[in-house]
């Protein structure tokens, strides 16, 4: 092989990982800034009067659910308990086969009404509508199988109020979350989405429908995944927020105003990660249209959500997830380089397409590249332990940024032990954990790609939610 | 066994606990406090208050389960809910769902007295059993 | 190539700090939120006699210090202070002062640091006193950060003196972020400090429109019973949004009085305010004229008028009951699902919830022959 030819493709992968530290430190350091900014500024009296429901909106809670009889009544349970002036809940129970809704029914003691409500978005036919006797805010939709986004359209049309917010049926809200993310609405109107942070659920002890305190798993795939999700959220998440570049926030729990998402059809049914796609066409519509819009993503209201505790259900999970990504970039690639989508289409979309998207392929490749070397006896030593040191440097650096922020905003691991734990589950995470994770994103790419050719078909086919009221 | 009336004060935030603790021991009531909703219910059950000052934005069991509950107590105690939430409709709600007296928070110290002394008054007066409690008398 | 083991080897040892650093902060910081926490606690212990006995609570104030540390005694009486009125609150701010911290918290208001101004002005906000009355004027007119001009602007709010409040409305009539976010906090505010100033707001002409509408809902959220003129003002309105704002708030104030004149904006052409008619009588006692013309409301061409018609009646007790569970059995569909939508959402007294489980069963049964007819 000719050495200069090498010698390109050592520099190519030099320049795209130093890149990429680059960009990620950076971030770190906007998160830092802004998340000590931030604690400053959230205050007791707003969070007071916003629970006394001074200048509040109300808020519809969407639950998507789909064979969750073990854990549906416990769910539903602990969002009554929540703490918001005026809310509503509605379940929408999306054509389960087993018990979930006769689980529903005894549970809340509900009754079926003949509910009718104007349809704005198009959706798989619902069945029948439940109230509850005994809690009035609570409804239970009961409708033929059409997808978590298509029980999502279905719940936005029987809410009634102007903001809806979509949490999973495994997921747990702290009890002030609703409080916390809804201030921001309440305030700005140009806020249409807002994010809170996702933690793990399964090493957290619960009572009474609420967490108490929280240690640092003991699997080794829990621990990684933990540390990987402070970091995605406390440095990641916030610098984008700030930056508004945020295209991507957390399906288990996000909080959406009504109309602007009635406006741009609601959710896609055709779609794997249906939460980013609506995002990023929300972001679209407000571009077109110069109506100013913000997203943004708070740290401090808290869901709870049960991850994979499994390789294999995480690795299908990454695989969606990625899938997802890669669709909804192509649906919108129309916004990628525009200058018309401002820093949406000139910085955020890039960045996302270069370093989240084709990453685990260029990772994959330099792992090949690497193995290529060491075969044909080329291998720079140095340079490929400086290489590595360089890529777990940067990842332990971002770990003990988040692990620090936490610790300065939420304190909610109390023992140092845990902390330890932590640091070196972010160790571990690039022994085995990243490349697994790596490969299967990887796999994932060439997966869309080859389904490339029955694309345009599929999205002149899509389902287009239908405007206006049909009432 | 004692004969001074008992007021269980239901509050998780500790510093306004120890206002309302310490309001209630002026008056001359013996005070217990609970934490949360499920002490207070613990508290409710082993203690038999006489008064129950419950604050409705506990953690854990909402303050209207508490509510629920300590009215189904045999002996039903007086309830006093003492609150921050400010939704217009709630005094109304509350009343409604068995609650004798109804105060918001910022509140005076001395008028959750006299509201405390009025409410236990009115069951001492009440030709029922011999429980003269002297605490009455302020 | 050295460029690259250069940045891994400072990468390398920023971590290793960090790592330090973020383990020594915690175990240092955990410690001091433990004495802190339990200091507070005795400071409380300490002071809290003195807080409800209204008598010696500035030696006390000052002997705590002693003991216990300026800081944690300044804690709990700046938290007592938004849990506590009246008379005794008015004692804590004086004991505030005296101890130094309106002096500590004024210097920090004139910090050039964003952060700690508004730290300051929040603290000084929340003792709600005259004392700092000057310093969030002066923080509300022209403080660069609208987030501090905000606090202050709270913090005005909730003295209970003329001058404040009128300086906290001067200083937002003026203030550039204006809008209808803002809008609707600060007038909920207003409207729960000092209602009257907020109707000599409305009826000043400063507001504009909009603004206005939003003013008077934040009056009608309050309860506040003197906005009903200025409610009734606007029924006859001939713009359909004031109409229906009026007959919104005259509904959360519960005016009996304009249960007429509701009752003919239940007939208005705009399909809105009709709404907002349905709305109102929810809060209006019931009696026959009410609940009849609630009954016809279900047979509106409007879906919303139904549901809201549907809903008043639920809430109108016996009468309204009484009213839905025939419209249930009527043979008008909309106003039959309109009813049965809102029997749904209430708690319905046990004799009600057997004729309704009764009509459910003859229900179900006419809509199956209902659309077997249609199939067949």
């Amino acid at each position: 092989m000719d050495d200069r030819l090498i010698g390109g493709i050592e520099s190519f992968y030099v320049s795209y990982f130093s890149l990429a530290a680059a960009v990620y430190v950076v971030f770190g350091v906007i998160a830092l800034i802004d998340l000590v900014r931030y604690r400053r500024r959230v205050w007791r009296a707003d969070l007071r009067a916003l629970r006394s429901g001074i200048g509040y909106l109300p808020i519809s809670i969407l639950v998507p659910a789909h064979n969750e009889q073990k854990t549906i009544v416990a769910t539903v349970r602990s969002i009554l308990t929540l703490d918001y002036p005026e809310a509503e809940i509605i379940v929408i129970d999306d054509g389960s086969t087993d018990a979930t809704l006769q689980r529903l029914r005894d549970a809340y003691a509900l009754v079926p009404v003949r509910y009718a409500w104007p349809a704005r978005l198009r959706t798989r036919p619902v069945a029948r509508a439940y109230c509850s006797l005994e809690h009035p805010s609570l409804i239970v939709l009961e409708k033929s199988r059409g997808g978590k986004s298509d029980a999502l359209n279905a719940g936005i049309n029987v809410s009634q109020y102007p903001l809806f917010c979509s949490l999973d049926a495994d997921s747990l809200l702290q009890s002030d979350a609703l409080v916390r993310i809804a201030r921001a609405f309440a305030e700005d109107e140009r806020i249409v989405a807002a994010g809170g942070i996702i933690r793990v659920l399964n090493a957290a002890t619960v009572r009474h429908g609420q967490v108490i305190e929280t240690h640092a798993p003991r699997s080794l795939l829990l621990l990684a995944q933990s540390q990987e999700y402070l970091r995605g959220f406390l440095t990641g998440r916030t610098a984008l927020g700030k930056l508004g570049w945020l295209l991507i926030l957390s399906g288990a729990f996000t909080l959406f105003r009504k109309d602007a998402v009635i406006e741009a059809g609601g959710y896609r049914t055709d779609t794997v990660t249906e939460d980013m796609e609506l995002i990023v066409r929300l972001r679209r519509r407000a571009r077109e249209r110069h109506l100013p819009q913000r997203i943004i993503f708070l740290p401090d209201p808290v869901c709870w959500t049960q991850i994979p505790p499994d390789l294999g259900s995480l690795l299908s999970q990454r695989d969606r997830w990625h899938r997802g990504l890669i669709e909804t970039i192509w649906m919108h690639r129309a916004m990628f380089l525009n200058p018309r989508y401002g820093a949406i289409g000139l910085a955020a979309l890039p960045f996302y397409v270069l370093f989240e998207a084709l990453g685990p392929i260029i990772e994959l490749g330099g792992y090949a590249f690497t193995i290529v070397l060491v075969l044909l006896e080329r291998l720079d030593l140095a340079f490929a332990l400086t290489f590595l040191g360089l890529a777990l440097a940067t990842g332990l650096l971002l770990s003990v940024l988040a692990l620090l922020l936490d610790d300065l905003l939420f304190r909610r691991y109390e023992t140092a032990r845990d902390i330890a734990k932590l640091m070196a589950g972010s160790v571990l995470e690039f022994f085995g954990y990243r490349q697994l994770l790596t490969l299967r994103r990887a796999l994932a790419v060439l997966s869309v790609l080859d389904r490339g050719r029955g694309w345009g078909h599929i999205r002149r086919t899509a389902i287009r939610p239908a405007p206006g009221r049909a009432a | 066994m004692l004969m001074e009336p008992a007021v269980l004060v239901a509050e998780d935030d500790d510093l306004t606990a120890q206002l309302i603790v310490e309001t209630l021991r002026e008056a001359g009531y013996r005070v217990i406090r609970g934490r949360d909703g499920d002490e207070a219910l613990e508290l409710a059950r082993d203690e038999q208050p006489k008064l129950i000052v419950l604050d409705l934005n506990m953690p854990g069991r909402r303050g209207y389960e508490v509510l629920r509950c300590a009215l189904r107590q045999p002996r039903r105690p007086r309830v006093l809910v003492l609150t921050a939430l400010g939704r217009a409709d709630i005094e109304r709600e509350i009343r409604a769902l068995g609650a004798d007296d109804f105060m918001r928070k910022p509140f005076a110290p001395h008028d959750l007295a006299r509201r405390a002394v009025s409410l236990l008054a009115a069951d001492g007066a009440r030709p029922e059993g011999a429980e003269a409690s002297s605490g009455l008398a302020r | 190539m050295i460029l690259l083991s250069v940045s891994v080897a400072l990468l390398a040892v920023a971590v290793v700090l960090l790592t330090v650093g973020a383990l020594t902060h915690h175990l240092l910081t955990a410690r001091r939120r433990r004495r802190f926490a339990s200091r507070l606690s005795a400071a409380a212990t300490f002071l809290a006699p003195h807080v409800v006995s209204r008598e010696g609570l500035a030696d006390a104030a000052f002997e705590a210090r002693r003991r216990f540390g300026p800081q944690p005694v300044a804690a709990a009486l700046r938290r007592w202070r938004s849990d506590v009125d009246g008379a005794a609150g008015e004692d804590i701010s004086r004991v505030l002062v005296e101890i130094g911290e309106l002096g500590s918290l004024s210097r920090a208001a004139g910090s050039r640091r964003n952060e700690q101004r508004l730290e300051a002005i929040r603290g000084l906000a929340e003792y709600g006193s005259a004392v700092s009355q000057k310093i969030l004027v002066d923080a509300a007119d022209a403080d660069a950060m609208p987030e501090v001009r905000r606090a202050a602007r709270e913090g005005l709010l909730s003295i209970h003196s003329s001058a404040a409040v009128r300086a906290a409305t001067r200083t937002y009539m003026k203030d550039s972020r204006r809008g209808i976010g803002w809008d609707r906090g600060f007038f909920a505010h207003l409207a729960e400090a000092a209602p009257a100033h907020l109707r000599e707001l409305i009826g000043s002409g400063q507001l504009t429109h909009d603004e206005e509408r939003l003013a008077l809902e934040a009056l009608g959220d309050a309860s506040d019973g003197g906005a009903v003129p200025l409610a009734r003002a606007w029924l006859p309105s001939s713009d359909p949004e004031l109409r229906a704002t009026a007959a919104r708030v005259l509904g959360k104030l519960r005016d009996a009085d304009s249960a007429p004149a509701i009752l003919a904006l239940l007939r208005d052409p705009v399909w809105f305010v009709r709404v907002a008619a349905a709305k109102a009588l929810e809060g209006l006692p019931a009696d026959g004229p009410v609940s009849e013309a609630l009954s016809r409301a279900l047979s509106d061409p409007e879906w919303w008028v139904r549901a809201r018609a549907a809903h008043s009646l639920s809430c109108c007790g016996r009468l309204g009951i009484e009213a839905l569970l025939d419209a249930v059995g009527g043979s008008d569909r909309y106003a039959r699902d309109a009813a049965l939508a809102a029997l749904g959402r209430r708690e319905l007294p046990p004799e009600s919830k057997e004729r309704l489980a009764a009509c459910f069963i003859t229900l179900e049964a006419m809509v199956a022959g209902e659309s077997e007819q249609r199939a067949g």
